[in-house]
C-alpha cells in the first residue's frame, strides 16, 4: 500500500474531529488548514467519509457528512472526535523543532505557550526523556532583524582560514543552524560574492539604514563541502585518541594493523589541515602533503617565535 | 484508493467501538470492505491494513477474546488511539508549523502529519528565514525516542559489539544526537551512546520494563562542550585585538585582565586542559599562554611534538 494511501487517511483523520469540533468550517478552510492543493480534493476525502462507518452501513451507522453552502458538518462520528496520538516520531520531531526554534530568539511568542501544552499532550515521560542544548549567540537576534528589515548589516568577522579580522557589509539572506554551529549567509558586498559566515566568528553586528533588495534565490541552509581540482591532499594516521577527526570530517579512512587509523582528506587551504594537525600534536603523523607539510612547519614557527 | 481508505476507516471505526477484541473472522464477517473471495486474499488485504494503521500511529494490539485465552483478538483502546485536545489557539498552532518548517532532519522536514493531528494551520507567508537542520534522520531517532519514553529496551549494535540497553534519555548536543542509557546488567553505568554510529536499533519486550531512577539527569552524562563542568584551574591569555573579541565570547566567564592598543589579555577558566590547549592553538600566533607557567611549557611540549 502505498504513502499516498497511508497520507491520504491520515489527513482524514486529522480533518474530522477539526470539524467535529467547529461548528461553521467552509471547504476553503479545510483546504488551507490540511494543506489540500484544490478545493475538489477536500470534497473527495469528505464524500469518501460519508461512505464510511460502523456495521449495517445504514444511514443511523454512516458517519453524516454534510456540504451545504460551502460550510461542512460532520455527525454520528464520536469515535474520531478526538485528535489522534502523535506517533514518537511525530512527537519527537515537533519537539525538537520547536526547542530549536525557541533557542534561535526567533520565535513568536506563541511557540513557548504551543510548547508548553504540547509537551502535555505529549506525556511528562517523553519530555522529561529529551534534552536539547542549542543556545544561539546573541548576535543571532540582530541578524535576523536585518534580515527581516532587508537592511544591510556590518559585521566584525574573524576568517577562518587566517585568524584575520576583518570589517563586512553584507546583504543577509539567511541565519541557521546545521551540524553544531550557527551560519549567516549572505552578499558579502566586501568579497563581491556570496559568503557564508559563523557566527560564533562574529564579534560585532550593526544593522544599517541603507536597505537592499533581498534576492529571490533560495539559500540554502545546508553547509555542504565540494570539491574542487584546486584541493590540497592531505594523509596522515591518527592514534586512537584522535580517532573522532575521521567521524568529524569528511574523508577516507583505513584502519592499520598498529591500531592507527589512516585518514585521507580534501582541504581548500593547507592550512586549516595543518592547524588540525598542530591541535592533535604526537597522536597524528602526516604522510604526505606538501603543502600541509610546509603550512604546518610555517605555523608551528609563529607560533614558537611568541614564546621564545 | 478510495475503496482501500473506505475500509479501512471502517475497520479503525469498529476497532474503536467495539469495546472487547475481535477475532479476524469477526472482522472480516462484519467489517464493509472485507468481501475477498480466498482466505489468502484476505489474510494479505487484512495484513496491509493492519501495517498501515500502525505506520499512522495507531495502537492496534492484540489480547485474548475470553479467560479461556483460546483465541486471540484485535484491539484498538480509544485511549490510547487518542489524546484529549492539547487546546492549541490559532497562534499556537501557526508557531508550530513555522517551527517545523524551519528544523530538519538530515534534509527532511517533520512530517506535516503531526500540525495535520494537532488541528491543522494556515500556511504563514512571510515566515522567518531561520533554518536549522539537527542532522539525523527522524525515523531512527522516533523509535529511540519510542523507547525511552516508553521505557522499552533497546538493543543496537556499537563499536562492533551488540549492546541492550535500558534507554534513559534522548540529546542533541553540539551537533550530534545522544543516547543515554545504562546497559543491561550494569545499571549503575551510565553510557553516552552517539547515535550515528548505533546499527540496527531494535525495541525489545514490552514497554514499562524500568523506570528511570528520579534524580536521574542526562545533561550530567552527554559530552559537554567543557563548559558545564567545574574549572579546575585558570589560565592567562593574552591575544591579539584581531581575535579577543570572539575569544572572550566562546568561553563563558571569560574575564578581561588588560588591554592596550593591540593586544587584550584575558583570564579564562581551564577545564579540559588539552582541550584548552587546542583551543589556544585554534588562534594561530595570535594567542599566547602567559600564565601558568606549566601549561606555557606543556603547549610549547604540545608544539614540539607535533609532525
Amino acid at each position: 500500500m502505498s504513502d499516498r494511501t497511508a497520507n491520504r487517511i491520515a489527513r482524514i483523520l486529522a480533518m474530522i474531529p477539526y470539524v467535529v469540533e467547529h461548528e461553521v468550517v467552509t471547504i476553503d478552510e479545510l483546504r488551507e488548514r490540511f494543506g489540500y492543493a484544490d478545493r475538489k480534493d477536500v470534497v473527495k476525502d469528505l464524500q469518501l467519509v460519508f461512505l464510511t462507518g460502523l456495521p449495517g452501513y445504514g444511514p443511523g451507522e454512516l458517519i453524516d457528512v454534510d456540504i451545504f453552502d460551502d460550510e461542512v458538518t460532520i455527525d454520528s462520528a464520536d469515535y474520531f472526535s478526538r485528535p489522534m496520538r502523535l506517533t514518537p516520531a511525530e512527537a519527537l520531531g515537533l519537539l525538537a523543532a520547536g526547542s530549536t526554534f525557541l533557542a534561535s530568539h526567533q520565535a513568536p511568542p506563541a511557540l513557548a505557550s504551543a510548547m508548553d501544552k504540547l509537551s502535555a499532550a505529549v506525556g511528562a515521560d517523553a519530555t522529561d526523556a529529551v534534552l536539547f542544548d542549542i543556545e544561539a549567540p546573541d548576535a543571532v537576534s540582530a541578524l535576523r532583524e536585518a534580515i527581516d528589515s532587508n537592511r544591510l548589516v556590518q559585521i566584525g568577522y574573524v576568517g577562518m582560514a587566517k585568524n584575520e579580522r576583518s570589517e563586512r557589509v553584507v546583504e543577509g539572506e539567511s541565519v541557521f543552524f546545521n551540524l553544531g554551529n550557527w551560519y549567516f549567509s549572505g552578499f558579502c558586498r566586501h568579497a563581491g560574492a556570496e559568503r557564508l559566515f559563523r557566527v560564533d566568528r562574529i564579534d560585532d553586528v550593526v544593522v544599517l539604514d541603507e536597505l537592499y533588495e533581498p534576492s529571490v534565490a533560495d539559500a540554502s541552509s545546508i553547509v555542504r563541502y565540494e570539491p574542487t581540482p584546486e584541493d590540497h591532499v592531505v594523509t596522515f594516521t591518527l592514534g586512537p585518541a584522535s580517532r573522532w577527526v575521521s567521524e568529524y570530517y569528511p574523508g577516507e579512512t583505513e584502519s592499520l594493523e598498529s591500531g592507527e587509523t589512516r585518514f585521507t582528506m580534501r582541504v581548500s587551504d593547507p592550512i586549516v589541515a595543518a592547524r588540525l594537525l598542530l591541535r592533535l600534536g604526537s597522536d597524528a603523523k602526516l604522510e604526505t602533503g606538501e603543502t600541509v607539510a610546509t603550512a604546518l612547519h610555517d605555523l608551528r614557527g609563529r607560533i614558537a617565535s611568541r614564546y621564545a | 484508493m478510495q475503496r482501500v481508505i473506505e475500509r479501512i476507516l471502517n475497520l479503525l471505526a469498529f476497532l474503536l467501538t467495539a469495546g472487547r477484541p475481535v477475532t479476524a473472522n469477526e472482522i472480516r464477517n462484519t467489517v464493509a470492505g472485507y468481501d475477498q473471495e480466498t482466505d489468502d486474499a484476505f489474510r494479505r488485504t487484512f495484513e496491509r491494513d493492519k501495517d498501515l494503521l500502525r505506520s499512522l500511529g495507531v495502537p492496534l494490539t492484540m489480547s485474548a477474546v475470553d479467560i479461556w485465552e483460546v483465541e486471540d483478538g484485535y484491539v484498538i483502546p480509544p485511549d490510547e488511539y487518542a489524546i484529549d485536545d492539547p487546546g492549541l489557539t490559532e497562534d499556537e498552532r501557526s508557531a508550530l508549523l513555522i517551527a517545523a518548517q524551519a528544523v530538519q532532519f538530515a534534509g527532511q522536514s517533520t512530517a506535516l502529519s503531526a500540525i495535520f493531528k494537532l488541528g491543522g494551520a494556515s500556511p504563514v507567508l512571510d515566515a522567518p528565514n531561520v533554518a536549522a537542520d539537527l542532522g539525523h534522520n527522524l525515523e531512527v531517532l522516533g523509535l529511540l525516542f519510542d523507547g525511552v519514553s516508553s521505557r522499552t529496551l533497546l538493543a543496537f549494535d556499537y563499536t562492533g559489539t551488540a549492546r541492550l540497553t535500558t534507554p534513559y534519555a534522548l540529546a542533541h548536543r553540539l551537533g550530534h544526537w545522544y543516547l543515554a542509557a545504562p546497559e543491561v546488567g550494569d545499571q549503575t553505568t551510565v553510557k553516552a551512546f552517539r547515535v550515528d554510529r548505533m546499527e540496527n536499533p531494535t525495541l525489545v519486550g514490552e514497554p514499562s520494563a524500568f523506570t528511570r531512577p528520579k534524580d536521574f539527569d542526562a545533561a550530567d552524562v552527554i559530552p559537554s562542550s567543557g563548559q558545564d563542568s567545574e574549572a579546575t584551574s585558570f589560565a592567562v591569555v593574552e591575544f591579539d585585538n584581531e581575535v579577543a573579541q570572539i575569544a572572550a565570547r566562546q568561553v563563558r566567564d571569560a574575564q578581561v585582565i588588560s588591554h592596550s592598543d593591540t593586544t587584550t589579555t584575558l583570564q579564562l577558566p581551564v577545564r579540559v586542559e588539552q582541550a584548552f590547549i587546542g583551543w589556544v592553538l585554534g588562534f594561530d600566533e595570535k594567542a599566547v599562554v602567559v600564565e601558568p607557567q606549566e601549561l606555557r611549557d606543556r603547549l610549547i611540549a604540545h608544539i614540539r611534538a607535533s609532525a
